[in-house]
């Protein structure tokens, strides 16, 4: 009877200091941002026409079509990310390479919202649907690689799966 | 001669026995008739540790088979309710364990049904996840508000090892703990979303976890 009366409050005792523990442990260490990525993008890359090659482009400017926010401003990238818009089924952007004419393009896509984390929250996926449109002025083709748009990282250095491929 | 050399061969070979027996009295192995049934209570504490975001119930039962084998099995459910400003994410689900116990408890008392064991455990759950009054930042662009994420239902199925103490503290009544490590077999399977937890077993999106049960169980005799 003894023993097994220890045995009973030993257990006891387990359970109230492995209570306070875990209330601690989930109080103290969860983490307090969005670790994994929760922004999606369509990634597109930039190749030489002639050459088939990845290209750099210089002063990269894009904005949105219609009100010109700017979402690239003048900088040197070989890769972009357009951000898909979680409220519409196409978005459009005037894409300038350097000091060449402009070109507009508009891509059309469905959506499918999906829940990450909960410190991340949800985000909107994407499929890109047919070909997108192109004011031709500059760029001499557009390729789908992959139509679909998943999460991003905007990390130095990380090259992101891509979804488009923009000839010059 | 031969006759002579056989009696004294067999007692050598017998004396280990022999000198074992004399050490330490062995009483019948536990032989709990019946079945136990019992609660989780630590599954009361949840909404408490995890601030009112969880609320469950696991009840478990085990049967004494054969020498030191138990037969066992666990069933409950889990509920879980996350407020953000961001999302309202609802998770409702049911799981069942199946599987066996083996004691390791050697020496014994007299009448002692306290065991320690090892134990296997194969788990499976069907639940279902869904959100509302969902915002989705736009970083971009304008965030959309009012989007939902419909309710989708998904399964998921993995392999427990345990390690756990059953001790008689009144008559027919025991009290125990569990730990558990838990493995993922099959995923949960949803395109979009991942969900924040798989009942019974852990994080949604991890294929490894650990658990603490405290089981109170009463055997009832038959």
């Amino acid at each position: 009877m003894v023993y097994l009366r220890f045995v009973a409050s030993l257990m006891l005792k387990i359970l109230m200091w492995g209570s306070i523990a875990s209330i601690a442990w989930v109080a103290f260490s969860c983490e307090e941002f969005c670790e994994e990525s929760n922004r999606t993008a369509v990634v597109v890359s930039f190749y030489a026409e002639n050459t088939n090659a990845s290209l750099t482009v210089n002063n990269v400017l894009i904005t949105e079509a219609e009100n010109s926010d700017t979402l690239y401003s003048k900088s040197n990238y070989s890769q972009v990310m357009l951000p898909v818009n979680p409220s519409s089924d196409m978005m459009s952007f005037s894409i300038q390479n350097d000091t060449l004419p402009a070109d507009t393009i508009t891509i059309r896509y469905t959506r499918h919202d999906g829940f990450i984390s909960s410190k991340c929250g949800c985000v909107t996926y994407a499929e890109i649907q047919g070909e997108p449109d192109l004011k031709e002025h500059s760029i001499t083709r557009m390729e789908v690689v992959s139509p679909n748009v998943a999460t991003v990282s905007y990390r130095q250095g990380v090259i992101n799966a891509e979804n488009i491929r923009i000839y010059y | 001669m031969r006759r002579i050399s056989g009696f004294i061969i067999s007692v050598l070979l017998l004396l280990p026995v022999w000198c074992g027996a004399q050490d330490t009295v062995r009483y019948p192995v536990n032989e709990m008739k019946g079945i136990r049934i019992g609660v989780d209570i630590s599954k009361l504490l949840l909404p408490v540790i995890y601030s009112g975001e969880r609320m469950g119930f696991e009840a478990t039962a085990d049967m004494h088979i054969k020498g030191n084998l138990f037969g066992a099995a666990e069933a409950g459910w889990l509920y879980v309710n996350l407020d953000d400003t961001a999302y309202h994410y609802r998770e409702n689900g049911l799981y069942g364990k199946i599987g066996a116990d083996y004691n390791l408890l050697k020496s014994r008392r007299p009448n002692s049904n306290d065991i320690v064991y090892a134990g296997v455990r194969y788990g499976l759950s069907v639940f279902s996840q869904q959100a509302g009054q969902v915002t989705i930042p736009g970083h971009f662009w304008p965030d959309a508000t009012g989007h939902s994420i419909p309710k989708n239902t998904m399964q998921a199925h993995w392999l427990e090892l345990l390690f756990g103490v059953k001790a008689e503290v009144l008559k027919n009544l025991y009290a125990g703990l569990t730990f558990r490590v838990k493995f993922k077999i099959v995923s949960p399977k949803d395109n979009y979303s991942t969900p924040y937890q798989v009942p019974g077993f852990g994080n949604g999106n991890s294929g490894f976890s650990l658990g603490i049960n405290y089981y109170v169980s009463y055997n009832i005799r038959f």
